[in-house]
């Protein structure tokens, strides 16, 4: 039943990521036109639910793709969790830029694994 | 056509701004940065003086530039760090 | 019909075309590397769909179709994995931050490998 929703899933999950890639370069353009600066610049540290490197790599990839974000680095904790550092540009601290890619990478997760499931 | 000559000429822009920004600095890493958005317009470029040739091997030509300007950018990064990690 | 497609080739072509341009001022205007890096991934990105597309709609036909989408697939992984090596290398080579209202990557220990 799941395996059956995987193609499905996908599809739904690329068309919302062009949607946000749409959005989102619309508001690096506005910035970009607008006289002065309205970003608040900042790196934060993103600890993944990722599974696998694949799904680090395709994550890493998909934040970079997203204007106004920018995947720096990586590193693996000793417990075994796969850490991002990520270059936000309009949220106004760590943990809005943290919810943002949250939200992104369980809707991710859910359209990658044949099996579903966010965590 | 004359979107293709608009086409042109904006993108001619983008790279001269890209050139200046590439000459001024001031960090290493902005020049290298001015230098990929240069290779992407040589890309758009290549891309719209075919298609004003009506050349048939205009995707193909397009396709390659794209390979090569990714092997430019890798390059780039790569010459940042001065081939260190 | 055919102008149509023509027209409407113009026009995506003069979007791309502007989504460079914008790129470019943001190069030029924004204040430190990492922040034109996410501009130049504008140009890379979208700017470069819409320009290919665009010339599709000159030169329409099944084999020109192929070969565009084959073009904007690795364009968007390429330039995705272009910019993650421009930007681990721009943070490795110690450039500064122009004003963040937040760094997590300083202040951790092994300056992300």
């Amino acid at each position: 039943m799941t395996w059956l929703s995987w193609p499905i899933r996908l599809l739904v999950f690329t068309g919302w990521f062009a949607k946000e890639i749409v959005v989102a370069s619309a508001v690096v353009l506005r910035d970009n036109l607008t006289p002065g600066q309205a970003s608040t610049p900042g790196i934060a540290h993103y600890a993944t639910r990722c599974r696998t490197d694949a799904e680090l790599t395709l994550l890493a990839a998909l934040i970079t793709l997203t204007p106004g974000t920018l995947a720096l680095g990586t590193e693996t904790t000793p417990a075994g969790a796969r850490v991002l550092f990520v270059h936000g540009m309009y949220n106004v601290d760590a943990d809005a830029l943290r919810t943002e890619l949250r939200d992104m990478e369980g809707r991710m997760l859910h359209a990658v694994r044949r099996r579903g499931g966010r965590s | 056509m004359i979107g293709i000559d608009i086409g042109i000429l904006l993108i001619t822009v983008a790279c001269l701004a890209s050139t200046y920004r590439m000459l001024r600095g001031p960090t290493e890493a902005d020049r290298a940065i001015a230098g990929d958005l240069l290779l992407f317009g040589v890309v758009g470029l290549v891309a719209l003086f075919g298609v004003r040739a009506a050349s048939t091997y205009t995707f193909d030509i397009v396709l390659i530039t794209a390979l090569v300007g990714f092997l430019g950018a890798l390059s780039l990064a790569r010459a940042l760090t001065r081939g260190k990690r | 019909m055919n102008a149509l497609v023509t027209v409407t080739g113009d026009v995506l072509i003069v979007v791309g075309a502007l989504v460079f341009t914008t790129a470019a001022l943001g190069v030029l205007r924004f204040p430190d590397a990492y922040t034109r890096l996410s501009a130049v991934g504008t140009a890379g990105g979208i700017g470069i769909i819409f320009v290919v597309s665009g010339a599709l709609l000159h030169l329409p036909s099944v084999p020109n179709l192929v070969k565009v989408i084959v073009i904007i697939a690795l364009q968007l992984i390429t330039s995705a994995i272009g910019s993650i090596a421009l930007a681990r290398s721009t943070y490795l080579t110690r450039t500064p931050l122009h004003r963040p209202a937040y760094d997590e990557l300083t202040s951790s220990a092994t300056h992300g490998k």
